[in-house]
């Protein structure tokens, strides 16, 4: 059987095919004449288009996670990311002295594919983002079944300015269906980075194609996050963030907590007053960010897990109909279904009685300490895996480095010289 | 009134189309129309504009209120 390509976004020379597509992305000059401080203008530009309260992104693209894009496009903040990677950003403009008459300088990689999770797309943009930052050619590739929500910002890229022009004829966008196995594999042989967002399935199937041996591989796969808490150390307002935190992508991104570890007794008289006031807050949030009507099955597990947590000697806290959830528990229950807005809170008196429960593949940990705590907590819990630890309210924001991969560093090349004397 | 909250108060009233008497010191985010999350990033983008000064990120989710903003504003050092 035989599938199409959909080409959704190319440059003019690219073609009707992916075969045509690649050759026209590896046929651009190693230069394209457009320097790193024009790429972060023109980043920035697209930033303020989105903006706009006229743009015609904001009609195209689903609101929810724009702010958040907006606010990483803008020139500070990817200029802040690349400082948190490269010693001199100027590196990547011309070559730099290290010391020891060594100068260093860095380059794109190449051609970057980006294969585009199902359920969050919007992902996707932000390492095309720093992909595009850095010089690179990119490949996007996203499921028939999927919205193109990537060429849109391409359009207006392009619209910007001359340089953002230039960026958006860098970058292809194609759709073809999961099995067609011709398409992903030419895609992973012309790749010099393999950028793979999605769950297990998506992610090992990436990984399983054949690829040249020298070709970086950055995996976002499936994560899970939680968030530790003291009472004695948040305050309403952060309270009211933590809840955003939790609720505002419907517990889909790999950023949103699953489970709040509250450092108080049970039948504490802390640990009720969090509990109350987080599920106020909990069904402020979920109010103010609308989920899409439920249907029977997701409604039948929401009471399916709430019938778990009560079984298991828990209490939970609830709205009338499905919307929020607040379950209090003495251990995680991991057959809870995430993405339902179902919290569960474990209380605990030392971290110790956290460390074992933080899963294989957490990402990030919300947390909201004293100094000292903060300090303590951290240094070992970053040892059993955690690759973030923001405070209530940045947990969603998309930084670097990111699942514990700094994006600046894979995406290019260092190049070291020795320099005359 | 200082300076910063009048100039702050006028940026305010251009962008979310709103009059300047509808903005208090406790005005925030959610109080007027347009000042939602997107409101929110382009508050922040334009008053790096007009005054010249960046307010980062982790700061930026903190604010509750103009009140909080002409504070920051007053506190930070101008980044241009």
């Amino acid at each position: 059987m035989s599938y199409a390509v959909d080409i959704r976004h190319a440059p003019d020379a690219a073609g009707g095919s992916l075969e045509e597509a690649v050759a026209a992305l590896r046929a651009r000059a190693p230069d394209s004449g457009v320097g790193f401080t024009e790429r972060l203008e023109a980043l920035d530009r697209l930033a303020k288009g989105i903006l706009e309260p006229s743009s015609v992104i904001r009609r195209q693209v689903p609101a929810q996670g724009l702010a958040y894009l907006a606010t990483f496009l803008q020139k500070c903040q990817l200029e802040g990311l690349i400082r948190r990677e490269l010693a001199d950003p100027r590196s990547l403009s011309e070559f730099v002295s290290v010391g020891s008459r060594k100068s260093i300088r860095h380059v794109p990689r190449g051609l970057v594919c980006h294969w585009v999770a199902g359920n969050v797309p919007l992902l996707a943009l932000f390492s095309w983002a720093v992909s595009v930052v850095l010089g690179n050619r990119n490949l996007v590739r996203l499921s028939s079944r999927q919205e193109d929500v990537v060429s849109p910002f391409l359009e207006a890229l392009a619209g910007g300015s001359e340089a953002g022009a230039g960026i958006a004829r860098e970058t292809v966008v194609v759709s073809f269906p999961t099995d067609h196995a011709d398409a992903h594999r030419i895609m992973s042989e012309a790749a010099d980075v393999r950028i793979a967002w999605g769950g297990r399935e998506a992610v090992t199937a990436v990984r399983s194609l054949p690829v040249p041996w020298e070709c970086e591989d950055i995996v976002f796969g499936p994560r899970a996050s939680l968030a530790v808490i003291d009472p004695a150390a948040i305050d309403p307002k952060g309270i009211g963030r933590l809840a955003v935190d939790t609720a505002v992508f419907d517990q889909l991104a790999c950023s949103s907590p699953q489970c709040i570890f509250v450092r108080a007794g049970r039948d504490s008289e802390r640990f009720k007053r969090f509990r109350d006031d987080f599920s106020r807050a909990f069904a402020d949030a979920a109010n103010n960010y609308p989920r899409h009507p439920l249907d029977f099955s997701e409604t039948y597990t929401i009471g399916l897990d709430r019938a778990r947590a009560l079984l298991e000697g828990g209490e939970i806290a609830r709205d009338d109909g499905t919307s929020w959830t607040v379950a209090v528990l003495d251990t995680p229950n991991d057959s809870v279904q995430c993405a339902n807005r179902f919290v569960q809170l474990i209380p605990f008196e030392s971290f110790s009685e956290v460390y074992p429960l933080i899963p294989l593949n957490v990402q990030t940990v919300v947390t909201q300490l004293a100094a000292d705590d903060l300090a303590e907590f951290t240094e070992q819990a970053a040892h059993f895996g955690v690759c973030r630890f923001p405070k209530p309210g940045e947990g969603n924001n998309f930084e670097n480095p990111w699942d514990g991969v700094g994006l600046v560093s894979r995406l290019c090349r260092s190049v070291l010289r020795t320099d005359a004397i | 009134m200082s300076d910063t909250a009048a100039e702050l108060k006028k940026l305010m009233a251009d962008l979310f189309q709103c009059s300047e008497s509808e903005l208090s010191d406790d005005t925030g985010p959610g109080d007027i129309n347009g000042w939602d999350s997107l409101g929110h990033v382009s508050l922040m983008a334009e008053i790096q504009t007009r005054f010249g000064k960046h307010i980062p990120v982790e700061d930026a989710i903190e604010i509750e209120s103009i009140a909080d903003i002409v504070q920051l504003l007053e506190n930070i050092e101008a980044t241009h």
